[in-house]
């Protein structure tokens, strides 16, 4: 009986282990394609990864005293410290609505005979295993990388020492991210008024993702701080990397720098904040599980929602299916936490790249009145707003094209007739234009108006026209309502598509900008170029539409073909 | 008048559903029966339009399904066994979806959709997302959206599957209602006593093949007894009695 007992355990946590991995959205094949397309990835990343250690290398051999080495070797080790806290946090902030038992967990497991303690240290367990897999993992693949960047002509014999003060200031620092995540989500369960914990959860995981994809591009410029830590920047206290650098520094006794002792006071200080947080949140839903995660929601104590269709446009009378789709995808939007994720995250991507390549740029000094940088500015900013709106439009359709309740979507599959087709497939591409061009272009138009002056109204005019013709190209052979069809994701060979991606980008962005930069100059033939562009939109524009009337809307995706016919014979 | 012709569905080699054929006529209210498997839900899926038949046809008032599957789908309510909903919405907001796919103007739309909620006491939770609706409150809202568009045909699967007894007694009255109005029903369902109690007619399946159809009233007077025990006589349900026992041995085992 007692062996049995202690099984319990092991299933328990077992259970709560591999539902950290369930990734309910997808199909089984779509399960499947995912994890190829996670394998893909991996290569990319780790080929890349390769590159990376010979660029260090060589920068590396060009240092020219033991000082620089030291200067060079503190934003290595803040950069290798924010690489894993980086990953740790996002794959946690994925997991969010795992991190604590649930009402599920509840209803399921409190009806049995299975003591609380169990339920709340058996998730615990699965929760340490899960991202003490990805500390590891992530650790492991830096190694190399990390090795390298501790050895050198200026390390010594005794590199191993610095290097042992760095694994465990970054383990802690992986650590510290995990825990804050745990802390901010079990606030959040704590404090959410009653019936808006799934929103105010959504939003909540939606801005971590945002922030974090936007902390990225900055966590890779910290190698190229070494000035920044010889001369004790400001900002070094703000970046919680460098805090666990101070860690490491006390570890090895290195506190000649007067920045030390108060950056480790500074981690000190958030860890057992985080910790004390995280364990009080645990501790009080342990208390109060089933008046916490089952709290009634009151009837009718709901204000009425301002939704699309209080107000019944003109336009929806006229178009009620193409109403009906377009309220659906915006709803969706606004409630599913899976796709505001997706859209958020993806669309942080973009906004991280423009926020690079201004700093980069010396937007900071151009607030601070220098006019010195402002040619790079300019270039910068009329960049800026074709980036933004090519990752925000690939984000939307990626948003739309991952179901939600999938089963449900019979009730669009009884309605299916030609004319209602191409109404319903337009909602779609509406909403493709309005968040990844027209939003893009809204929230960059203050900066450019500001850097650029009346010129931004020309860049603004070019980019949407841009954006207009991306929409139609990457829409083109789009066949489902939104969210209405599986997905299988890395349908391709990943590799080639993150090349095709990658180029594409740097071809859209460059011409685009290039074509906005003719267009403010008023350069002979740019507006000729601009008429080009809308010729090609409004082709585009006109095969999509009669594609769509020959094309039965699609509700189950389909690995491409595998054998492609050469057709060699005449007949 | 629905009117199915040697219904047929192949699942890759699997026969689901042999060469079945009835008819459903206005004002009536048909009773469709079957042990699990035996092509009930195939049959309720063709009939809507889900699945497309290997053979045979389907008609409605002289529309035909493969000839204009939008004419003939306009005709239809359904409400499915399983309340498949987007749960993230709220009811007033999938009704609004629906009776926008269906092409309802939006004014009459809003009054529709405000009155179906107040009649089936969905206005008080009007404001929720039906991800907080018991599985009888998803059941109402189906039903709303099902009637939304007035259908002629309504097909029903197992509509009865987590009513409270007034919302079932409710659902009861508006389906004679309905069909007084010449309003045709097909209802799917295990339940032999609601059949018994609303049905004019009853069709029961058995291994994908039609193997009765019979008018309730006439029963009796054909003395072929209750309808459990027609069911249990034409479907050839084994005796359960021994399959229970040993249910009961294996429980006790220690």
């Amino acid at each position: 009986m007692t062996a049995t007992r202690d099984r319990r355990w092991y299933h328990l946590t077992r259970h709560f282990f591999t539902g950290l991995f369930d990734l309910g959205f997808l199909s089984e094949t779509g399960a499947e394609s995912f994890t190829r397309l996670i394998l893909g990835c991996c290569v990319v990343f780790f080929s890349f990864g390769l590159l990376l250690a010979r660029i260090f290398s060589a920068m590396r051999a060009l240092l020219p005293s033991p000082e620089a080495f030291r200067l060079a070797l503190l934003a290595d080790h803040a950069f290798l410290i924010a690489l894993p806290m980086w990953i740790v946090s996002f794959v946690t902030v994925l997991v969010g609505h795992s991190l604590f038992p649930d009402e599920t967990d509840y209803r399921v497991l409190m009806a049995l005979p299975v003591p609380r303690h169990l339920v709340f240290g058996a998730k615990l367990l699965a929760l340490a295993l899960f991202t003490s897999l990805f500390i590891f993992s992530a650790h492991v693949a830096l190694l190399p990388l990390s090795l390298l960047m501790s050895t050198g002509r200026f390390a010594g014999a005794r590199w191993f020492v610095p290097f042992g003060a760095y694994i465990v200031a970054s383990l802690l620092a992986s650590g510290f991210s995990v825990i804050a995540v745990v802390a901010v989500q079990g606030l959040l369960i704590l404090t959410a008024p009653p019936g808006r914990l799934l929103a105010v959860s959504a939003a909540l995981r939606s801005a971590m993702l945002c922030v974090l994809v936007i902390a990225l591009p900055l966590a890779l410029r910290l190698p190229a701080q070494a000035g920044a830590f010889a001369a004790g920047a400001s900002w070094l206290y703000a970046a919680p990397p460098v805090w666990f650098l101070g860690v490491e520094r006390w570890l090895l006794g290195d506190v000649s720098r007067t920045y030390v002792m108060p950056l480790m006071a500074i981690a000190g200080a958030a860890v057992a904040l985080t910790t004390a947080l995280a364990a009080g949140t645990y501790a009080s839903l342990y208390r109060r599980f089933d008046r916490v995660l089952v709290r009634p929601v009151p009837a009718g104590a709901r204000a009425e929602p301002r939704l699309a269709w209080r107000r019944p446009a003109r336009r929806a009378r006229s178009r009620p299916v193409f109403a009906a789709v377009r309220t659906f995808t915006l709803l969706t939007l606004r409630r599913s936490v899976l796709h505001q994720g997706i859209l958020v995250a993806l669309s942080a991507v973009g906004a991280g790249l423009v926020t690079n390549s201004l700093i980069g740029a010396g937007v900071a000094g151009w607030f601070a009145g220098d006019a010195r940088s402002s040619r790079a500015l300019s270039t910068a900013m009329i960049w800026a707003p074709f980036a933004l709106i090519y990752v925000a439009s690939l984000a939307v359709r990626l948003a739309l094209a991952v179901p939600i309740d999938q089963r449900a979507n019979w009730v669009f599959r009884i309605t299916e007739s030609d004319g209602a087709r191409v109404e319903q497939l337009a909602a779609a591409v509406h909403t493709v234009r309005r968040l990844g061009v027209v939003v893009p272009l809204l929230l960059m138009a203050p900066l450019e108006g500001m850097i650029l002056g009346w010129g931004a109204i020309g860049v603004s005019a070019v980019a949407s026209l841009c954006g207009w013709l991306l929409v139609e190209i990457v829409m083109r052979h789009w066949a489902r309502i939104p969210f209405t069809c599986s997905y299988i994701p890395g349908k391709g060979f990943v590799p080639q598509s993150i090349l095709i991606g990658f180029s594409s980008f740097v071809f859209f962005t460059t011409v685009g900008s290039g074509l906005a930069w003719f267009t403010v100059l008023k350069r002979p033939g740019a507006f000729v170029l601009d008429t080009m562009v809308f010729a090609a939109v409004l082709v585009l524009r006109r095969y999509r539409l009669i594609t769509w009337r020959g094309t039965p809307l699609a509700f189950e995706d389909q690995l491409p073909v595998e054998v492609n016919p050469l057709r060699l014979s005449l007949d | 008048m629905l009117q199915a012709r040697g219904l047929t569905r192949r699942y890759g080699g699997l026969l689901a559903l042999d060469r079945v054929s009835f008819e459903l006529h206005p004002g009536e209210i048909v009773g469709y029966l079957g042990p699990n498997g035996s092509g009930k839900s195939t049959t309720v899926n063709l009939v809507v339009g889900l699945l497309d038949p290997s053979a045979g046809e389907l008609s409605l008032n002289g529309v035909a399904l493969a000839d204009d599957p939008v004419r003939y789908k306009r005709q239809i309510g359904y409400v499915p066994e399983e309340p498949f909903l987007y749960t993230h919405l709220t009811a007033a907001e999938y009704l609004t979806l629906v009776g926008r796919m269906r092409g309802i103007d939006d004014t009459l739309l809003e009054r529709k959709v405000s009155r179906l909620l107040q009649l089936f006491q969905l206005h008080d939770s009007r404001y929720r997302t039906m991800s907080a609706y018991s599985k009888g409150m998803r059941q109402r809202v189906l039903l709303a959206a099902a009637l939304l568009h007035n259908p002629d045909l309504l097909v029903l699967d197992e509509p009865f599957s987590g009513l409270d007894v007034n919302a079932g007694l409710l659902f009861r009255a508006l389906l004679g209602l309905l069909a007084a109005q010449g309003k045709m029903v097909l209802f799917s369902t295990h339940r032999f006593d609601m059949v018994e109690k609303l049905c004019s007619r009853v069709v029961i399946l058995s291994a994908g093949r039609l193997v009765a159809e019979q008018r309730v009233s006439e029963m009796d007077r054909a003395g072929a007894g209750s309808l459990e025990a027609i069911f249990v006589r034409v479907t050839e349900q084994p005796d359960y009695t021994p399959v229970a026992r040993q249910i009961l041995d294996a429980i006790g085992e220690a």
